[in-house]
C-alpha cells in the first residue's frame, strides 16, 4: 500500500483509490479503481516505484482499446465472477474484428496483462487459421521477401497444406 | 473473416492512427503455436521470418512448445535415441485389433519415431503406425517390401502431418508377404 498523492477529489472515498489513465493517441481518459488497473504488471510496477502520477499517460494505445483493456480488468477484479461468467465475458470482448484484436493484443503486450495477451492471442490463431497466406501477409502488414520462386519452393515443401487455398 | 477489401480500409486506418503494425515476434511466435500444423505449414509462404518460425526444416525451430511434435515428424534422421515413447503401454498393445500375424506382438519393438500421440515402431518387415489408444484400424496400401524401414518410417511419419483425423485412427502398413 504505498500512500501515494491522495487525490483530493476523491478525499471523500479514500479507501477506493482510483487511478486516471490517459490514451495519447485520443487524449481520452479513463477513471480506474487501482485494484482494477493494477493487474496491469506494467501499470503496478509504475504504481509500486512511485512512478505513477495522477494521471498515467499510456502511449500508442487508443482510446476504443483501452476501454475494452479495463473492461477486461474489471471482469477479473471482481472477486464474485465465476469461471463460466469469465469466459463468456473474455468472449464477449474479443469477439471483434481481425484489426482491433491485433491493436488489443500489442496493448495487453504493453500493459503485460497475462490472460488478456492468452486470450486474445488465441481469438487471432481461431481467426487467421483459415485464410489464404496472402491474406494473412496483408493483415500483419508483413512484406513479401521471397522472390516469386523462392515462394514456390517453399511452398512445395508442403503442397498438401494449400489444397483449396491460392 | 474480413474481405481483403475491408482489411485493407481498416489498416489504412490503423496506420493514420498509429503508424505502421510493428509486432514484436514474441506475439507474433505466441500466435503461430496456436495454430494447426496446416495453417502453420502454409504460413511458411508469408514471409522468410516465418518461415523460419515456424517449424519444420531442420534450423533450430523457435516453437518448441507447440502441442504438437510437428518437429519430430521432419527432423531427419528418426532414430531411436532421438525420440522415445514416455510410456509404453503393453497391454493396450496386445488389446489392438490389428492385421498383423500374431506372432508380432508391438510390446516387443524398439520405437522408430512418435507425432501427436501416435508412435511408430519398427516392425520389420512390417512398419507399423499405431495410436495407444485406438478407435479403429485402418490398413495402407501395401507397399514395396524394398523400401527401407527408416525412409518407410519417415515417409509414413509425413503422411501422418496430413490431417489430424489421423491422430484418431490406429494405421498399419502391412508389407506384401504378411498375408
Amino acid at each position: 500500500m504505498a500512500s501515494a498523492p491522495e487525490n483530493e477529489k476523491n478525499a471523500s472515498a479514500p479507501e477506493k483509490k482510483t487511478l486516471t489513465l490517459k490514451s495519447m493517441i485520443n487524449n481520452e481518459e479513463f477513471v480506474v479503481d487501482e485494484h482494477v488497473a493494477l493487474q496491469s504488471v506494467t501499470i503496478k510496477n509504475m504504481v509500486d516505484s512511485d512512478c505513477a502520477g495522477d494521471v498515467i499517460p499510456v502511449p500508442t494505445i487508443s482510446g476504443e482499446i483501452l476501454a475494452l483493456v479495463i473492461e477486461y480488468c474489471k471482469n477479473h477484479a471482481n472477486p464474485s465472477a465465476s469461471e463460466d461468467d469469465l469466459k463468456k465475458a473474455d468472449a464477449g470482448i474479443v469477439a471483434k474484428d481481425i484489426y482491433t484484436l491485433i491493436d488489443l493484443v500489442l496493448a495487453a503486450n504493453f500493459l503485460d496483462i497475462k490472460g488478456l495477451l492468452e486470450v486474445t492471442s488465441q481469438k487471432i490463431a481461431d481467426s487467421i487459421k483459415d485464410l489464404p497466406h496472402q491474406d494473412v501477409r496483408e493483415i500483419f502488414g508483413v512484406e513479401n521477401d521471397y522472390t516469386p520462386e523462392e515462394e514456390a519452393a517453399v511452398r512445395a515443401e508442403h503442397d498438401w497444406a494449400f489444397e483449396g487455398f491460392p | 473473416m474480413p474481405s481483403r477489401k475491408a482489411g485493407r480500409h481498416r489498416r489504412d486506418m490503423a496506420k493514420g492512427a498509429m503508424s505502421a503494425y510493428n509486432i514484436p515476434n514474441d506475439i507474433i511466435v505466441r500466435i503461430l503455436s496456436r495454430l494447426p500444423v496446416k495453417s502453420l505449414a502454409r504460413f511458411r509462404c508469408v514471409c522468410k521470418p516465418w518461415q523460419s518460425l515456424s517449424p519444420t526444416t531442420d534450423s533450430s525451430p523457435s516453437i518448441t512448445t507447440t502441442p504438437s511434435s510437428f518437429t519430430t515428424a521432419t527432423a531427419p534422421p528418426l532414430t531411436t535415441s532421438s525420440l522415445s515413447l514416455p510410456h509404453p503401454n503393453p497391454i493396450s498393445a496386445t488389446n489392438l485389433h490389428h492385421p498383423f500375424p500374431p506372432r508380432l506382438v508391438l510390446s516387443d519393438m524398439d520405437l522408430v519415431g512418435s507425432i501427436n500421440g501416435l508412435v511408430c515402431p519398427p516392425l520389420s518387415p512390417h512398419i507399423a503406425l499405431w495410436n495407444p489408444q485406438p478407435n479403429s484400424t485402418v490398413t495402407f496400401p501395401h507397399l514395396k517390401s524394398s523400401v527401407s524401414i527408416p525412409s518407410l518410417s519417415r515417409f509414413v511419419l509425413c503422411l501422418m502431418l496430413l490431417g489430424t483425423i489421423i491422430r484418431s485412427l490406429g494405421l498399419f502398413v502391412p508389407s506384401p508377404n504378411s498375408g
